[in-house]
């Protein structure tokens, strides 16, 4: 008789996430199943406000990522108000983005990714953490403080608050950058790139050494998707490509039109849909999307430090690279041009400017706003009537466009780890951690004290529990 | 020394959830109803702001525990955690207990426990602040603003609550 062992739910992933192993009459892996049981409220939600309030409301959609909810929001926005964003406003948005994209990175790498890199994932869970971090190497712990706490102070310089903004608006910024702040910002960047880099040798270091797992964990082709501008990295702005599993690109396509070009398919199993390129359908059409993607779509990067490291990471591999722990260091690659990129921005001549927003409006009733997330590709889509009131709104989070891929990385790690139903620490850590190499954010929850223990469950074929262990 | 003849001590008051999430946000209106019987606007809870009613004391509010927070936690002499939790908890309705330091693997994400904080600030800045948990039980975690009048109810319960733990504290806004 078959079994089905369930995780419930994933550790170190925000919201509620559930893993079921199905074991097959032999006691081997049959098929793995993410499933997101927090229902995603917030397009209901938003019905009936004023479209303009959106910037504000749908950052608390997630702690983590509160800046791309609320610059894709803004940018939905600029377009219902039929008004653009003056040069300075965008350059602000720009660096609000990129604050956001060094926080959420060093976060992740250093919180969630190093325990297992340096520690291995068969340790004892009780060093395998941020604490064994600390013992083991203080040093880069609080280098990793400083480095999160960097790009949230970039984020509070610019608009005055580190989560839950009210600052990019329809048209542009309510508030431009001071002379300080910008002094402030460029004081500590130098530091912060000597952070990154620091993280970078480490990542290379462990990815080089351990090339056996590498190369068996997760490791499928898949397409990428994510935005370019001129074949240079992009997060902020521009036509969102496609390439296949050789790195020939698919098609490009305007961010606007997404509805074209992007398909969402349901499972009855998981309220998370799984997007897909609609011209080739389900599920020849799946693709990845985040730091992985992004640095395969990319054929340079326009910062001189981040570029390097992506001539080596393009080394790594023929086309592009498909070993899903490589997300690790590509997420580092952009964290360090990230930092450069806040550099450029310092120096640009108009950052000072307090031409910021752009007042003159008339509704359009619909737009659509795009933007390269920490976590991969994120839309929002509004519809109001003719006074700016919110009739519908489509959300496609970048966790969502990584759903097949998580899926699917965590059907392969199973298949390949995790031997009979005497589950170990270590297998149950290797599933875990190969949905954490996507970082995603589920956290549209709420996380009350309670809510979050590690439940085991072993069951037969039929749904019948046979073992149920809860790990904290 | 401070008022009442007490030894002053430093108090942080961390409050976090979400907002949009009804009892989810408990702690918002916690400390919003506290700054008004200290006499404050509450107008800036509601992001992380850092308020300051006085010397040594400092209440702030976040979406969610991060790493970077230890720093500051570190420099206190206590520290409040406040949120709601969910029934089957094992907590009373209002919740106060210390907190030990702590950490698991596992326990490490974007959302990090008190006690991962509290381990934070002693591993890496050798502090050991008197650390505590003060909860309320939550009711609704839909979307909403509005607390669920359950938990209304045990939120002024623990504003009363912290009121004397800033009065024990030598506290007093200025």
């Amino acid at each position: 008789m078959g079994q089905k062992i369930t995780i419930d739910p994933v550790t170190r992933v925000e919201g509620h996430a559930r893993v079921t192993i199905q074991l097959d009459d032999s006691n081997q892996v049959s098929q793995t199943y993410l499933h997101i049981d927090q229902f995603r409220g917030f397009e209901k939600f938003s019905e009936g406000r004023m479209f303009f309030e959106m910037p504000s409301i749908t950052p608390r959609i997630c702690g983590i990522c509160p800046v791309s909810h609320h610059l894709a929001s803004a940018k939905a926005c600029d377009v219902v108000a039929g008004v653009e964003p003056p040069r300075p406003a965008t350059l602000l948005r720009q660096m609000l983005h990129m604050g956001q994209i060094v926080q959420s990175h060093a976060l992740h790498f250093f919180h969630l990714a190093s325990p297992d890199l340096l520690f291995g994932f068969d340790a004892d869970p009780a060093i395998r953490n941020v604490a064994g971090l600390v013992q083991v190497n203080p040093d880069l712990a609080l280098k990793a403080i400083r480095l999160r706490k960097y790009g949230q102070e970039v984020i509070r310089h610019l608009s005055g608050r580190k989560i839950h903004m009210n600052w990019a608006v329809p048209g542009g910024v309510s508030a431009p950058l001071s002379e300080a702040s910008r002094d402030a910002i460029l004081g500590d960047v130098e530091e912060m790139i000597g952070i990154a880099q620091a993280g970078i040798s480490v990542a290379k270091e462990w990815l080089g050494a351990n090339q056996d797992v590498v190369q068996r964990f997760a490791n499928f082709p898949s397409m990428y998707m994510g935005m370019t501008n001129q074949g240079a990295l992009e997060l902020y702005d521009g036509p969102v490509r496609l390439i296949d599993a050789q790195g020939n690109q698919v098609v490009e396509f305007d961010g606007a039109d997404y509805l074209d070009y992007v398909q969402e398919r349901t499972e009855d199993w998981t309220y998370l849909k799984f997007p897909y390129y609609k011209a080739m359908g389900w599920p020849e059409g799946v693709y990845r999307v985040a730091p992985l993607a992004r640095l395969n779509i990319a054929d340079h990067i326009t910062t001189p430090l981040a570029n390097e490291e992506l001539k080596s990471f393009k080394a790594l591999a023929e086309g592009p690279v498909q070993a899903t722990l490589y997300y690790h260091y590509a997420r580092l690659i952009e964290a360090l041009y990230g930092l450069e990129q806040i550099q450029v921005l310092c120096h640009d001549e108009d950052i000072l400017s307090e031409d910021i927003r752009n007042t003159r409006t008339h509704i359009t009733g619909h737009g659509v706003g795009v933007i390269e997330a920490p976590r991969g590709t994120l839309w929002h889509d509004y519809h109001t009537d003719e006074n700016g009131v919110i009739t519908r709104v489509n959300l496609i989070v970048a966790t969502g466009n990584n759903n097949w891929a998580m899926s699917n990385a965590v059907d392969m790690v199973a298949k390949e780890f995790v031997k009979g139903s005497d589950v170990t620490e270590g297998m149950l850590n290797r599933v875990e951690a190969a949905i954490r190499a996507y970082d995603p954010c589920l956290s549209c929850s709420t996380h009350a004290v309670g809510q979050m223990p590690l439940i085991v469950e072993v069951t037969d074929a039929n749904g019948e529990r046979l073992e149920r262990f809860v790990r904290n | 020394m401070s008022v009442d003849g007490l030894a002053a001590k430093s108090l942080l008051l961390v409050g976090y959830g979400n907002t949009s999430r009804r009892d989810d946000g408990a702690a918002a209106h916690i400390l919003e109803s506290l700054l008004l019987r200290l006499g404050m606007s509450p107008e800036v809870i509601g992001g992380d702001d850092d308020i300051e009613p006085g010397p040594g004391l400092k209440v702030l509010f976040l979406h969610q525990l991060a790493p970077e927070l230890a720093e500051l936690v570190a420099q206190y002499d206590t520290v409040v955690f406040i949120d709601a939790h969910v029934d089957g908890a094992g907590w009373a309705p209002l919740c106060w207990q210390p907190i030990e330091a702590a950490v698991e693997a596992g326990m490490v994400g974007h959302h990090l426990k008190p006690s991962v904080v509290v381990a934070l600030a002693e591993s890496l800045y050798g502090a050991r602040p008197d650390a505590f948990m003060l909860s309320v039980l939550g009711h609704d975690f839909n979307f909403g603003e509005e607390l669920s009048p359950e938990t209304q109810t045990l939120a002024q319960e623990a504003v009363d609550r912290l009121v004397q733990v800033v009065h024990d504290h030598g506290r007093r806004p200025v």
